[in-house]
């Protein structure tokens, strides 16, 4: 009698840990997800106003076609990318372009001075800076999901529960500790 | 960053601390005028239990008040789009609610917020917009978002607001024991004799202690604000030298019309600006080359200091 109440007691006490360590993992992935997501929306904002900024700096600087053939093709990867290790490989190309697009602007006065072209400028600036951010919070909540999925107790549990590591967002050739900043 | 999270883990120590402070001074103040009527014990318990209710129902409806008495106006994004475009920046960094924006018609230099990080207020004068760059105004706001996150601007409406309800009581305590006629509660032990003792002391030190707490906590507060906006910005130049142009002996930081009660909500002290004593110390102090004296009653730290760890942390490498 005190034998069968002592085992069913260590049950229910490890059935309600496995449920906790399971809920601690899919809250996680939910973060992982919700991070991802708010990423998603802030390039597939910055690919839209490309083609605003093309055909503004066209208008004022048409003969500079190489630099805005590349922030074309640039946005096409953007677009076309996949995984977030492709994403983010993409994004710093379209940073890069962009940044040889702003600094060829630097020559022609009238485009600079245009209210269309600035804001423009300002709505880039703010989408690559909310890309960056929110980065910081996606690839903090891939960090806390691997390591969970890793260790003990909760590593038995990922694995019958499928839970399969996240990438983190960042680009095959630089750091996690790059400063994310920019400036036009 | 180690050093982002030391100052933030001190600082939430010292704050949890202050708070209880409070909360005990109010709590001996009440029972104070409770023993006028009561024995010891349900003085002691009614004065605590009454604090405590004080406590939750301030927490309930603070800050609504500090945007009106700012005379801002609310802004959309169509109207100030880069201000919202940073805003929104150390809204996804900080993972709070988006803060309405509001600006004040004002050409002094500051910045508050109020209200907590799910229906967040947010309040520029137009004299800071056009002062500071973008890097600039992204670090005032990532330390305006940073008292959201952080819970400051409630915490320190609360505070204020014991502040006040201290000084009302140990006011109308001050009076019953001056001026009292019959005292109904004849028990007299040591216990009585103790109680008495306290009750005169809380009587006299609670008002200035409170003062003395309320500035404390708002000081802290700032430095914490502080580290979460670099923690959040990962740049602490972009607040250096927002804080250099305020620190500027010629700005005039004082708004028109900020209210006393919410000195502790700006990103510089608002009272103490343009042609104050303050203003002309530090046109001295530059002078001199002198630091400044740290008040105890400031609700901000100097801003000479803020600036200077900031400086180490742009050192250490943010």
């Amino acid at each position: 009698m005190v034998t069968g109440l002592i085992i069913l007691g260590v049950v229910v006490v490890i059935g309600v840990i496995g449920f906790v360590l399971y809920n601690s993992l899919v809250s996680l992935r939910n973060k992982v997800q919700e991070g991802w997501a708010q990423i998603d929306v802030q390039l597939t904002r910055r690919a839209d106003l490309i083609p605003n900024l093309i055909s503004t700096v066209k208008g004022y600087a048409s003969h500079e076609s190489q630099v805005l053939r590349d922030v074309t093709e640039a946005r096409s990867a953007v677009q076309g990318a996949g995984t977030p290790v492709e994403a983010a490989a993409a994004n710093d190309g379209l940073s890069s372009a962009l940044g040889r697009l702003f600094a060829v602007s630097e020559g022609y006065p009238d485009l600079k001075a245009s209210t269309n072209f600035l804001q423009l400028q300002e709505e880039l600036t703010a989408t690559e800076n909310k890309v960056a951010y929110a980065r910081q919070y996606y690839n903090n909540a891939v960090n806390e999901m691997n390591t969970k999925i890793e260790t003990v107790p909760t590593n038995i549990i990922a694995k019958f529960g499928s839970f399969p590591r996240a990438e983190y967002f960042t680009a095959p050739n630089e750091t996690v500790r790059a400063v994310p900043k920019v400036e036009f | 960053m180690t050093d982002f999270h030391r100052y933030s883990a001190q600082n939430s120590r010292k704050s949890a601390f202050f708070t209880l402070a409070s909360f005990i001074l109010l709590g001996v103040l009440i029972s104070a005028v409770c023993f006028y009527f009561f024995d010891p014990n349900v003085a002691a318990i009614s004065g605590l239990s009454i604090s405590a209710i004080i406590i939750v129902i301030l927490y309930f409806n603070a800050s609504r008040v500090a945007v009106s008495l700012s005379h801002a106006k609310e802004v959309d994004a169509s109207q100030e789009p880069m201000l919202h475009n940073i805003i929104e920046e150390m809204t996804i960094a900080s993972g709070i609610t988006k803060p309405k924006v509001y600006v004040i018609e004002d050409a002094a230099l500051n910045a508050f917020a109020a209200g907590d990080a799910k229906k967040g207020h947010v309040v520029f004068t137009r004299g800071i917009l056009g002062a500071l760059n973008r890097d600039e105004l992204q670090g005032v706001a990532a330390h305006e978002l940073s008292h959201l996150r952080n819970g400051d601007s409630k915490l320190m409406t609360i505070v204020a607001s014991v502040g006040l309800a201290i000084g009302v009581i140990a006011d109308i305590a001050s009076r019953m024991f001056l001026f009292g006629g019959n005292n109904n509660n004849n028990n007299s032990g040591p216990l009585a004799i103790v109680a008495i003792v306290v009750a005169i002391a809380g009587i006299i030190l609670a008002p200035l202690l409170a003062v003395l707490i309320q500035s404390a906590i708002s000081r802290e507060r700032e430095w914490l604000a502080d580290s979460t906006a670099v923690g959040m910005t990962r740049n602490p130049t972009g607040l250096r030298k927002a804080l250099e142009t305020l620190a500027n002996p010629d700005a005039i930081t004082r708004p028109v019309k900020a209210h006393q009660s919410t000195s502790h909500l700006w990103i510089t002290e608002p009272l103490l600006g343009f042609n104050s004593k303050d203003s002309k110390e530090r046109k001295k102090n530059k002078k001199d080359g002198k630091k400044p004296k740290p008040s105890k009653f400031s609700t901000h730290p100097p801003l000479e200091d803020r600036i200077q760890r900031l400086k180490d942390q742009e050192v250490i490498g943010g």
